[in-house]
């Protein structure tokens, strides 16, 4: 229906985008100044190991066919072997999503929930204590350095009071069956609660420390929102039919007031899943972004291609869903 | 001030001596100053005045939905319960199913996230514990007596796939869902187009007439009020300045205001003469001026009336507050 002819429309509209992307990425091995191929190797290589890799990566074929193959193999899931490691590009990202995903869920989930619900109460006690130290919150929250807050969080939760893990994803010695990758999830699979447990202890800290600036986004654009959409008629109308104040606010007014809050959310899940680089590092998460940062630090370039790539698509696909998610929400953008 | 002076009557909705302060940061807004008005059954009162008179927060005030920064005092009796005592919990049961609103802009005052059936259908799941199914019937009657046609599909319609004319028609919808005996409209036909407005008026005393209903018609237009209203209060600032029947109004208009609002009407018998107006503004109310609050544009008014407030006064059974009768 309505909806079914805008997602089709919007899809076409992403075409123009990928391809654009693709370009920019492509070249990315052509902007490294100097010969890529000296730069991947250094200089103390035979010429005949220079020749392969050249043969390797394409470099002696005229741009655009080299593109074509490129893009062509892309679309396919296939972007090069890595030199680092001389596994395929795919199976090194394949192998390090589900780190970043889980990562990127529970923080994501962390902050809507508790974004969503601050952001509302700030609302709704205006210019009351609760609004004070919302306000007060958020600007701490977007404030601090996200490197910082994890030292810190590390500091105080792992060595002064040792409750929490320092680093990694699983404690040394546990081995939980994988399924999806995802630790929580194949715990449950496995039906080991002291797995799960394990693995949630060692995913509160970085997921808290990843949460936090989205978090005070969130609250901040939530509590504005809000207040713009109070102050409307129809809420009026809705008090005058004899709603009730909570249903009032989290349903008449929300609905509303969602759709400033969503594309924050949208533009937040797709950054986090663009790797986490700062606490992937911090707490050695093995994650997208930690593979990224490993590739530019040895000139992985496949590598780094393949994960901007698939970071730009990631992105690309959740505009797509934050756009639908629009659609939803407000029916007048649904029969435009 | 005595309630006799008030027309006779069991009056199913009685307003006494509603005072109305809005405190802000730098001033305090006396927006309502002792206004009483009653309402009876089937009946029309006509709330009439300039912007700003303190109409609406009147209104706003019997609903319980002034916002929190506003000070409330007097009563508001309505079946022997004051309804400014209750608790929001009591109130919310009353609102849109005893009492119930319509509002000026039938552009913004329906919710756009949400099609008419489901707003239609929270009344009723409020009010009656109905929903689902068992009301899709009740909602596609109520369509179809405020005059949508095709209802059945026009429910699934969200408000701006409808015209003015027709939200307007939801609202009242909306209101009268649960039959209430006071109806409260506030400029309900301000916004709408002249051919639209008499419909509208026309649906209203319709759907006043089958249920019996006490509407209190909240408007600056004295057209309307000569169209539908039986007793009219007139506000200034505050102060209701006269208050009678509509025929006294309009025949024998005692205050100066009145006088003053019925000669801005334009005639078509008074060919090409230049619309008459009231000089001067309305005061602010933050600074209300002494005596009379229309003594400043008053064209005849008395050495005392800017000392003196007058009070409100029987003159030969009618209502009126002015020194000119005395």
């Amino acid at each position: 229906m309505a909806l079914y002819k805008y997602f089709i429309k919007r899809l076409a509209l992403t075409l123009p985008t990928l391809i654009g992307v693709s370009i920019i990425v492509f070249l990315l091995i052509h902007m490294i100044p100097g010969d890529p191929v000296d730069i991947m190797l250094g200089d103390r290589v035979t010429d005949a190991s220079r020749l392969a890799l050249e043969e390797r990566l394409g470099l002696n074929q005229p741009l655009h066919i080299q593109y074509w193959n490129w893009f062509s193999n892309a679309v396919k899931g296939d972007f090069g072997i890595s030199i680092r490691s001389n596994q395929p590009v795919i199976e090194e990202i394949m192998s390090r999503l589900p780190a970043t995903v889980e990562l990127t869920v529970v923080a994501l989930f962390i902050a809507v929930v508790f974004g969503i619900i601050f952001g509302v109460s700030a609302a709704r006690y205006r210019n009351t204590t609760i609004d004070y130290s919302m306000i007060g919150f958020s600007l701490l929250g977007v404030s601090i350095p996200i490197f910082w807050l994890g030292m810190m969080l590390i500091f105080f939760f792992s060595v002064i009071l040792g409750w929490l893990p320092v680093s990694g994803r699983l404690a040394m010695g546990i081995a939980i069956p994988q399924v999806t990758g995802l630790y929580l999830v194949d715990a449950l699979f496995a039906g080991n609660i002291s797995y799960f447990w394990d693995a949630l202890k060692h995913l509160a800290l970085p997921a808290f420390s990843l949460a936090t600036v989205s978090l005070a986004l969130i609250v901040r654009v939530t509590r504005s929102s809000m207040l713009d959409v109070l102050s409307e008629d129809y809420i009026r109308t809705a008090r005058a039919k004899g709603v009730r104040e909570n249903k009032v606010v989290f349903t008449h007014a929300l609905k509303n007031a969602m759709i400033p809050v969503v594309t924050v959310i949208g533009l937040q899940l797709a950054k986090l899943m663009g790797g986490a680089i700062l606490t992937e590092t911090v707490f050695s998460w093995p994650g997208i972004g930690r593979l990224l940062v490993t590739a530019i630090s040895v000139r992985d370039y496949p590598v780094v291609q393949g994960v901007v790539f698939f970071v730009a698509f990631a992105f690309i696909a959740i505009n797509i869903v934050v756009d639908l998610f629009y659609a939803y929400l407000d029916p007048r953008i649904r029969y435009e | 001030m005595e309630r006799g002076l008030l027309l006779p009557g069991s009056p199913l909705l009685e307003v006494n001596n509603l005072r109305v302060e809005f405190t802000t940061d730098r001033s305090k807004i006396l927006a309502v100053d002792g206004v009483d008005i009653s309402l009876e059954r089937g009946k029309t009162l006509g709330l009439v005045g300039e912007s700003g008179c303190g109409k609406s927060v009147t209104a706003l005030a019997v609903m319980g939905l002034l916002p929190r920064h506003a000070s409330i005092s007097g009563e508001v009796i309505f079946k022997d319960r004051n309804l400014l005592k209750l608790r929001r919990g009591e109130i919310v049961k009353i609102r849109g199913n005893q009492i119930s609103m319509i509002f000026q802009e039938p552009m913004t005052s329906l919710n756009p996230v949400f099609n008419i059936e489901y707003q239609l259908a929270e009344v009723f799941k409020l009010h009656r514990g109905k929903s689902g199914k068992e009301v899709r019937s009740e909602i596609v009657d109520l369509l179809r007596t405020v005059g949508i046609p095709n209802p059945e599909r026009r429910m699934k319609d969200y408000p701006h796939q409808l015209s003015g004319g027709m939200r307007q028609r939801v609202m009242i919808a909306m209101a009268m869902a649960c039959e209430p005996d006071i109806l409260i409209a506030d400029e309900p036909t301000t916004a709408l187009d002249v051919t639209i407005q008499a419909q509208i008026l026309e649906l209203m005393k319709e759907l006043q007439r089958i249920h019996d209903t006490g509407l209190l018609m909240i408007t600056h237009d004295l057209g309307v009020i000569a169209q539908v209203a039986e007793n009219v209060a007139v506000m200034y600032a505050g102060h209701i300045m006269e208050y009678s029947g509509v025929r006294d109004i309009f025949s024998d208009p005692l205050h100066p205001y009145t006088r003053g609002l019925l000669n801005t009407i334009p005639r078509i018998s008074k060919k090409r003469t230049r619309l008459e107006e009231i000089k001067g503004t309305v005061p602010h109310m933050s600074n209300v001026p002494p005596g009379c609050r229309f003594h400043e544009r008053c064209s005849e008014r008395l050495a005392r009336c800017s000392e003196e407030t007058p009070p409100l006064s029987n003159v030969n059974g009618r209502t009126v507050r002015c020194w000119l009768y005395k």
